[in-house]
């Protein structure tokens, strides 16, 4: 069920990427969002630019969710559900602490990043009392 | 999913493996479709990633460039409008704009409605638009409207007008659009320049075409101009660009100027570079000689490659026929001093003076920022400038703004460009005051003259307030005073920095040649 969880959080997310986030002039998608910032150079500092750069790579993530759910690997599941839903939810913050307007793909993302994040959650959890018991 | 609970129907359809083979689990055969989608979706999402980190944002050809800069003007879509500026140009723009913005709403130009993603109250419409693209090198292209309309409608009531201008503009509404204009009649142009495979537009390659076509000089060999040639530090660039400054050495200052954000000025160059040095010959046969004797400068960091040159302590004497000029910079006062001897009052960076608040920010200009380019350091004019802008707005107060303007509105206009002007025309303590019965009388309503503006019919007249003590725009010497230069105002084609230029004012009165007149002279020749 965590697993279930987590990958449909990820996968949430990564849908999430292609929903409209901010009106800038025009709707663009947060994946449009995150690259048009990341050309344009308005993400000053490395972490943001760092963050930007991981989300565009968050379908990739999501992904890479789903296999490692596929092969059962629960730890990897965990860390990578982690790293989805922080990327997400991160940047869904950014967006709202900026001057941009916003629209409905930045929240949509929030709670998918949020549910991977406690599915992620509930999986290393599970996996540490696992280990525990061997 | 994981495999724990697979259906029925898999496993009615489960096959037993052959004898001698490992026996297939159940659900393997979904878990195999399932890895098999996983690692396509991956694929196409790494790639997509990759593609998007790594792209710069242009586009196939010189007319989808321009068409992308207009669909995101109709848009009110400043991040749209950047994203097809070539990136150098972008690079010198992005944060710099963010702040731009804040600064003028913290001071109260502008209200919160403005932001990157929609300028309210201006509503551009293109209509018809049909562009045609000459090329004029290999990577430059003239893109033209051959036909198509642009109107501009202003909504008074929504423009983001702040606070501090509220009260000057009572009436927003009463703000009228101007009429639409026929692109290819007005012969509106952009030039769209390639890099790495992509176009994009250039507003220095635009402004240096205009100046070319306006100039009647023939195109020129683009890629086969000037080639930049950095320092090996920031502080080494400054020295450098001052030491040319003080020879007239025209080509080393555009030399200076750092590759990406200068090509225009690059390739341009040879096109003036001539008659700049004949000019400077000219100069030289005439016996002016300048030096700097005085270069104190403190470099900080501005992040990865850049760093902004701080001018802590400036001397330049000029020498012509007329005597000697010099001026010094303390870090705290400028001071200038004439052929005879005489000084200027000093301006100095900690006054408090009530009638020239803008003083204070003008110090902003004795400050570079230069750009490191595949090892080398680079003068950068856009950066050097658009931080002196800033610089001038983050040392202004909202309280003393809004004294300055509620007196002369037209002060905002020294926001844009204060600094050579100010720190000249400020030398003159209470300017106010100044009066001369053959000139302008600063401050004198009686010798306001009309001004000229281009209205939508016909050139209408209009009064124009005159300037207050606050506003120092016309300021006049007194006799006996040698007034400091005028700005530079061709600074691109020098690669000098108007922060450079050390003083300088607009006088209708002759006056003898100034320190660092001489190279803005040889720079405008």
């Amino acid at each position: 069920m965590a697993t279930a969880v987590t990958v449909a959080g990820s996968l949430g997310v990564a849908a999430a990427g292609f929903l409209p986030w901010s009106r800038t002039g025009r709707s663009r998608s947060g994946l449009e969002l995150a690259r048009t910032l990341h050309e344009v150079g308005l993400a000053p500092g490395r972490p943001l630019g760092t963050l930007l750069v991981l989300f565009l790579f968050t379908p990739l993530l999501a992904a890479a969710v789903w296999i490692a759910a596929l092969t059962r690997r629960r730890l990897l599941v965990a860390m990578l559900g982690t790293a989805t839903g922080a990327v997400a939810v991160a940047a869904a913050l950014l967006l709202r602490t900026s001057s941009l307007r916003t629209d409905e793909g930045g929240d949509v993302a929030m709670a998918a990043g949020l549910l991977a994040m406690a599915g992620a959650a509930v999986l290393a959890f599970l996996w540490r009392d696992e280990e525990g018991d061997r | 999913m994981t495999g724990r609970g697979e259906p029925e129907a898999e496993l009615e359809s489960y096959v037993a493996p052959a004898p001698g083979t490992p026996p297939t689990p159940p659900g393997a055969s979904w878990r195999k479709a399932g890895m098999a989608i996983g690692v396509v979706v991956a694929l196409v999402a790494g790639l997509f990633g990759l593609a998007a980190v790594t792209s710069d944002g242009g586009e196939g050809s010189p007319e989808a460039a321009v068409q992308k800069l207009v669909d995101a003007l109709e848009n009110e879509d400043v991040l749209g409008a950047l994203e097809a500026l070539v990136p150098a140009e972008r690079t010198m723009l992005r944060g710099r704009l963010t702040e731009l913005g804040e600064q003028l709403r913290r001071l109260g130009i502008v209200d919160e409605r403005l932001d990157l993603g929609h300028v309210p109250g201006a509503d551009l419409t293109v209509e018809g638009l049909e562009l045609q693209a000459e090329k004029l090198g290999e990577d430059v292209a003239v893109v033209r409207a051959g036909a198509g309309t642009a109107r501009l409608r202003i909504k008074g009531e929504e423009l983001p007008i702040g606070p501090l201008l509220n009260d000057l503009v009572d009436d927003a509404r009463t703000i009228s659009s101007p009429s639409p204009a026929d692109l290819a009649e007005e012969d509106a142009m952009l030039v769209a320049v390639r890099r790495g495979g992509d176009w994009f537009v250039s507003l220095g390659y635009t402004v240096a075409e205009l100046a070319r076509r306006e100039g009647g000089a023939p195109v020129p060999k683009f890629g086969r101009g000037v080639a930049p040639k950095g320092a090996s530090s920031p502080a080494a660039a400054v020295r450098e660009l001052a030491a040319a400054a003080a020879a007239f050495d025209v080509r080393r200052a555009v030399e200076l100027a750092p590759p990406g954000e200068a090509d225009a000025l690059h390739d341009y160059a040879p096109l003036f570079l001539p008659a700049a040095e004949r000019a400077v010959a000219s100069l030289r046969a005439d016996g002016v000689r300048a030096e700097v004797p005085t270069l104190d400068l403190d470099v900080d960091s501005a992040g990865e490659g850049e760093a902004r040159v701080t001018i802590k302590r400036l001397g330049v004497n000029v020498t012509t026929e007329d005597g000697r000029f010099a001026f010094d910079y303390d870090g705290r006062c400028t001071k200038a001093t004439g052929p005879d001897g005489e000084v200027l009052p000093q301006l100095c960076r900690d006054d408090e003076d009530e009638e020239l608040p803008f003083r204070r920010a003008a110090f902003s200009y004795f400050q570079l920022t230069v750009v490191e380019r595949g090892g080398d350091w680079f003068v950068s004019p856009t950066g050097s400038v658009l931080d002196a802008v800033l610089g001038s707005l983050r040392a202004l107060e909202r309280d003393e703004l809004a004294k300055v303007v509620k007196e002369s509105p037209f002060a905002l206009l020294f926001l844009v460009y204060p600094s050579p002007f100010l720190l000249g025309a400020g030398a003159f303590h209470g300017i106010g005051d100044i009066e001369d019965e053959e000139n302008v009388s600063i401050g004198s309503d009686s010798e306001c003259l009309p001004a000229e503006v281009e209205g939508t019919s016909d050139t209408e007249y209009v009064e124009v307030p005159c300037p207050s003590p606050a506003m120092p725009a016309p300021a006049v010497p007194p006799r006996g005073v040698v007034p400091p230069p005028p700005p530079p105002t061709q600074p691109k084609a020098t690669g000098l920095s108007p922060r450079l230029a050390p003083a300088t004012t607009t006088s209708a009165a002759p006056y003898e040649a100034p320190p660092s007149e001489t190279s803005a002279t040889a720079a405008r020749s």
